[in-house]
């Protein structure tokens, strides 16, 4: 079994955010990058079928030179392949040149799973593996919490995050994209030597690709969101906010 | 050779095949080790041989057992001389010793020393029948107890054979030289028993033979193989700091830390034959470990001994033996050490107090046992969820928080004035923060507090800002080698680039790995803040403007005291602030840890625990009488002994507080 | 394109119409009204028996069915949608960003050559310009863009409008119809749907909820959480992320994949504010949200707040609570 696993590089909004001048994008000089976390839980759910049934794992590290680092750790963590996919910074975010870039490859590469986030945070026009499997032609499931080979041969069988808690159980044949919500095991650790080790090691290939801009969704604005309306912080130390909310819970009748 | 003769040798045969093939195998078997090299400092490791191996220095940390103790071993120790003469008196009739004039004071020695070994005795024996101290019952009474009352059959049967001899011919006995067994000789005459002198003396030497030889083949089988041992093992121990971990040797890169019980060295396996089974270690473990689980999915740091010998031996347990499992990596059931001698979840419990090695009388090292086996289970990946979210954390964002490394100097918006960058301008002090310091709400107080010292004290200080990483201590504890690397590396270079003479820090954590574990910057010497304050105070720059009149009492931390000796600098300032410093019975070397240690606060609660750390040691120094203060130097003591006062509802009765914020209301 | 049509997705589940179709209904019928479009609601089921009835506000209902359609399989709403849309050809399509419409809108923004816009909380038309805000980065910043030509598909966050503004006094007109396409020899099928399971609390119908968010950290710190709960007679609920963690079980997540909520207090402790978590209570009747990041978006829909560190106040908030109850 081939699977594929695309790892996108997304602003962390641990680090504060800071909007460029023009007010319509982040400021490229601040912006510090992380794995996105679904992906992360992406290649995690890979590695999961890797250690059941010995799948192979390409990871596509997406992004600038911080994403040759994430290829490097899921190396470290088990990863087979890597491939090395560079987006300038105003591409970023925008799943339908994203898709373009790897279309061409993810077919060539005969993959039965293409795994990767159900969305991102930097991400505006809709989750990639939609687009993805639309452009491949292949069926696409997303908000996924498992993923595990059927009975019957060139089928998995999923398991879809419903409101209210509730699990779809359906059967997709491969190739097929899968978004991923949740791994079903929390993604694993890998040491700082493995991972030191594996940067050393690292044989990656690169794809380039020029892709043709697309014109449709334009932000015009980016800004911190209106707190106007927001909450009221309660100053003061534990004791004293404590006894704030207490006194505002009797009042309003709910002690 | 006449039949007595062929007895004897009968006997002594059998005594010695038994004695020396069972030290054959336990050779064989520490053998398969690795090697680690014990000749550096070598004149510091014989003196450690001569106090702690013969002087028995750690055994007097309790008085009575250690008076005790030392009658048993100076008795044996005269003893073995007189075996020798008997022995061969067995078949070269009165052979005597051909120690010239030495003989006389030999005897005398032996006599004396045989007294106080069966004083010894009596004491060993009342504490194992009457006073049953906790620490003894919890490894098991019946063995130790069986063995001892032979001891004084042996020394018992020696006076009487001597005493037997006296009275035939007390000249020939040297009776002179033999003032106990001359007591016991007159005492027999005037009971008027003189006729069963010859009859005496043979039975009561068979006796002695007899039931020497017995010991003699049964000690190595059990505990006592701890005196032929421990002198190896205190002659073996490193005499570095304990606060220097070893760093990975460079061909275990691939596979660090330990898996089989024989990936530990040599040295380290010794350690299981020296240990006594006395249950100090265990009596100071924070994990509560008195309640006698012997199991591997609790540490227990002498059933972590026990257990490991009997791995080395691959006797393990004996259900898995017989299963004969392969555990992964193809290692039988016995020797995996995360089968027989401690699973994962018991090899996170650690604090790394130090309680357990400061404790042990023969320099036993349990701590380093627990840490190999930690490498061995971050190289696999194997970590606890509370760790990895704190290492990834570190690794990415150089503290365990989640802070962006720009808030590292949040707590400075508390001070008026700008702090230095030590980056940028030259200091005299190199003031290295620390991660709970910077980032912890609770501890930014502190470390306002503890700027306004520095200030109001005229120290020329600075800080490396947002530069400064978590310094790794804990980092290299959980066995994350290579993040601590990173770490260290990083701050190394930081400092590289600045101009200080010294560096100071309020976290024991840091004070550790900075003063042991970071090569020298600039050659400068690494102080706790307890240590500056104490030289401020001796030359006079501290002064307190007035007494305070508290009556308070004193947390050793962990990474102070017992790994870096400094016991008596925060006391010394306290009393110079006027205060009155009552100690709890745990304390200095036997400061009880509050829980944090060894990546600990990062962790999970440990599922079993019965009572927290901090819990007890919040009720003790609670239990003291007109004591309402209990004084920490740790930010990590600080926060956890915040917490337990909380959650004991002891708010009104104990307060906690950092000894730096004595020190402002004092100025 | 005229007149302009706005079509809406439904969503069901279990023959249950979702709340976020009536709140899209609503949207709709805004941009509907300010642009003088034709509102059309597509429902895909496969009995329009519990639909037909339905108070819609649109102008007009398709129900398309066929027993493929009864559970939500994206492989065959995708492929209907896109030949309805074609032959609709609407300036906007919305749809839920729910795990739905989120399945939808990549694919057929492929199909369709559409554009689209994720994470919308408002939408307006201007002449021939599409005006979007939505949410970005864990809702720490809003976007604001702008579509001025093609097909537009727009995921709506749940509680950005009213439900009430979907409906109207009567019913719309329906057109019951087959699915134009044979939905036979599908790649993806649909075989079970689990409940979440049995014998644990019914977060919808708790008047307080306590809830734990990442900044728990541990499942020791859930049991004071759990305390607080026990003293105001409520139960404590989580976000995805402690869910995955295992520190609570999955019946107890409020959100997007959870549970909506509505509880006369919820008490948000360790809960950034992402809005796939905010989605799930924003609706609270009073909401005091506890963050040691000041920039957190849950104190946008929080009433009122603090940066303590959960750790130190939930313990001491428990015990003033115990307090004023006349315990202690």
């Amino acid at each position: 079994m081939k699977v594929a696993v695309i790892i996108r590089q997304v602003p962390d909004v641990v680090e504060e955010l800071v909007i460029a001048e023009d007010g319509r994008s982040l400021s490229e000089d601040d912006v510090m990058y992380i794995t996105n976390e679904l992906d992360d839980h992406a290649l995690e759910q890979a590695l999961i079928l890797k250690g059941r049934h010995g799948a192979h794992v390409a990871a596509y590290g997406i992004g600038g030179s911080e994403a040759r680092d994430a290829l490097a750790t899921s190396v470290a963590k088990g990863a087979d392949e890597a491939v090395y996919v560079p987006l300038e910074f105003k591409d970023r975010g925008d799943n339908h040149k994203l898709a373009m870039h790897l279309a061409a490859p993810l077919r060539d590469g005969g993959f039965d799973l293409i795994l990767s986030g159900m969305q991102a945070v930097d991400e505006l026009d809709g989750g990639l593996g939609g687009i993805l499997a639309s452009r491949l032609s292949i069926p696409y499931v997303g908000g996924l919490l498992g993923v595990d080979m059927a009975t019957g041969a060139g089928k998995v069988t999923v398991k879809k995050a419903f409101a209210g808690g509730r699990i779809g159980i359906m059967d997709v044949a491969s190739p097929a994209v899968l978004g991923i919500q949740s791994s079903e095991q929390p993604p694993r650790y890998v040491p700082v030597n493995k991972v030191m080790q594996a940067k050393k090691t690292l044989q990656v290939k690169e794809i380039r690709t020029s892709v043709p801009d697309v014109v449709g969704l334009c932000i015009t604005q980016l800004q911190k969101p209106e707190t106007g309306a927001g909450a009221k912080m309660l100053e003061g130390d534990e004791d004293n906010v404590a006894s704030s909310i207490a006194n505002l819970l009797k009042e309003r009748g709910l002690l | 050779m006449n039949l007595e003769q062929i007895v004897l040798t009968a006997l002594i045969g059998t005594s010695l095949l038994f004695f020396f093939s069972r030290l054959f195998q336990i050779v064989r078997a520490i053998g398969k080790g690795t090697k680690e090299k014990w000749t550096d400092h070598l004149g510091t490791r014989i003196w450690n041989v001569i106090v702690y191996g013969i002087f028995h220095r750690k055994v007097y940390k309790e008085k009575s057992p250690g008076l005790l103790h030392s009658f048993i071993f100076w008795a044996f120790f005269f003893l073995s001389f007189s075996a020798v003469e008997i022995v061969i008196e067995g078949y070269i009739e009165g052979f005597r010793l051909p120690l010239g004039p030495l003989n006389g004071p030999l005897y005398l020695a032996q006599d004396l020393t045989a007294l106080l070994g069966i004083i010894g005795v009596s004491m060993a024996l009342y504490r194992r029948l009457i006073s049953k101290p906790q620490r003894l019952i919890r490894e098991g009474n019946k063995a130790p107890t069986g063995l001892l009352p032979f001891i004084p059959i042996v020394l018992v049967s020696l006076f009487f054979v001597n005493a037997a001899r006296i009275m035939e011919d007390g000249e020939a006995a040297m009776a002179s030289w033999r003032p106990v067994s001359s007591i016991v000789a007159a005492g027999l005459s005037g009971a008027g028993l003189s006729g069963i002198a010859p009859a005496l003396e043979s039975s009561m030497w068979w006796l002695f033979v007899v039931v020497l030889f017995f010991l003699v083949a049964r000690f190595p089988y059990t505990k006592h193989s701890h005196p032929i041992f421990a002198f190896f093992n205190i002659l073996f121990r490193s005499p570095k700091p304990i606060g220097a971990m070893a760093p990975i040797p460079p061909e275990k890169m691939d596979s660090p830390g330990v898996h089989s019980v024989y990936d530990f060295s040599r040295i380290s396996l010794v350690n299981a034959f020296s240990c006594t089974e006395c249950g100090r270690c265990a009596e100071n473990c924070p994990l509560h470990a008195d309640e006698a689980k012997t199991d591997p999915t609790h540490l227990n740091p002498m059933y972590l001994m026990t257990r490991l010998k009997d791995a080395i031996l691959s006797k393990g347990h004996p259900v898995e033996a017989s299963r004969g499992l392969a555990a992964d990596g193809g290692i039988p059931a016995t020797q995996d050490l995360f089968v027989s001698v401690l699973k994962p979840e018991a090899v996170w419990t650690c604090m790394t107090c130090l309680g357990c090695v400061d404790a042990c009388p023969v320099m036993n090292d349990q701590v380093s046992k627990v840490l190999e086996m930690r490498r061995r289970l971050v190289a696999k990946g194997e970590v606890d969820a509370g760790l990895q979210r704190a290492l990834q954390s570190l690794d990415r964002y150089g503290n365990s928080f989640k802070g962006t490394p720009k808030a590292r100097t949040k707590w400075t918006r508390k001070i008026p004035t700008p702090i230095k960058d030590v980056r940028k301008e030259q200091a005299d002090i190199l003031w290295f923060v620390g991660d709970y310091a910077s980032y912890d709400a609770r501890c930014q107080e502190l470390t306002a507090r503890t700027a306004d010292v520095f200030l109001r004290l005229g120290i020329n200080y600075g800080i490396l800002h947002d530069g400064e990483w978590n310094a790794g201590n804990d980092v290299r504890r959980v066995g994350e080698e290579g993040l601590f690397g990173k770490l260290r590396d990083h701050n190394i270079e930081t400092m590289k680039g600045c101009q200080f003479r010294d560096i100071v820090t309020t976290d024991p954590h840091t004070y550790n790995t900075l003063k042991n574990e970071y090569s020298k910057t600039n050659g400068g010497r690494v102080l706790h803040y307890t240590e500056l304050l104490e030289e401020l105070l001796r030359s006079g720059r501290l002064k307190p403007a007035r007494k305070l009149s508290y009556k308070v009492t004193y947390h050793d931390p962990c990474y102070l005291g017992r790994y870096n000796g400094i016991y008596e600098a925060p006391r010394n300032i306290l009393r110079a602030l006027g205060v009155d410093v009552v100690e709890m019975a745990r304390n200095r070397d036997r400061s009880f840890c509050c829980g944090a240690g060894g990546g600990r606060i990062w962790m999970e609660d440990i599922q079993q625990e019965k009572e927290r750390p901090a819990d007890s040691r919040v009720r003790e120094a609670a239990g003291l009488q007109g004591v309402d203060t209990l004084v920490v130097a740790c930010p990590k003591d600080y926060v956890m002994f915040v917490d337990a006062v909380k959650a004991n509802g002891l708010e009104n009765t104990l307060h906690v507080k950092d000894l730096i914020e004595l020190v402002e209301e004092a100025l | 394109m005229s007149p302009d049509t706005i079509v809406v997705i439904a969503e069901h589940l279990k023959g249950e119409l979702s709340d976020i179709t009536l709140e899209m209904l609503a949207c709709g019928r805004e941009l509907a009204n300010a642009s003088g479009s034709e509102l059309i609601c597509m429902v895909l089921t496969d009995d329009p028996l519990p639909f037909k009835a339905l108070p819609f506000a649109s102008d007009k209902t398709i129900i398309v069915k066929n027993p493929v359609l009864g559970t939500f399989n994206p492989e065959a709403y995708c492929k209907v949608l896109s030949h309805m849309l074609r032959e609709m050809s609407p300036r906007i399509a919305l749809m839920g960003s729910t795990s739905v419409g989120m399945d939808l809108a990549g694919m057929l923004s492929v199909t369709l050559g559409a554009t689209v816009v994720g994470n919308c909380t408002r939408i307006q038309i201007e002449g021939r310009k599409l005006l979007v805000t939505s949410k970005l980065y864990g809702g720490k910043l809003t976007a604001r863009s702008e579509v001025d030509q093609g097909m537009v598909l727009c995921l709506l966050m749940t509680g950005s409008y009213s439900k009430e503004g979907g409906m109207k006094n009567e019913i719309s007109q329906i057109d019951i119809r087959d699915s134009p396409l044979s939905l036979d020899g599908l790649r993806t099928q649909f075989r079970e749907l689990v409940e979440p399971e049995e014998g644990d609390v019914d977060l919808t119908k708790v008047p307080v909820l306590v809830g734990a968010g990442r900044g728990v950290q541990g499942a020791d710190n859930v049991r004071v959480l759990e305390e607080l709960a026990g003293l105001l007679g409520g139960a404590v609920c989580a976000t995805r992320p402690v869910v995955d963690q295992g520190w609570l079980p999955r019946t107890r997540q409020v959100g997007r994949s959870g549970v909506i909520v509505k509880p006369r207090l919820y008490l948000a402790f360790g809960i950034s504010g992402a809005p796939e978590h905010v989605e799930g209570m924003k609706d609270s009747e009073f909401i005091v949200a506890v963050n040691t990041d000041s920039g957190a978006p849950i104190f946008e829909v929080a009433h009122y707040g603090s940066t303590l560190d959960l750790q130190d106040l939930a313990p001491v908030l428990a015990e003033k609570i115990k307090e004023l109850k006349g315990g202690k």
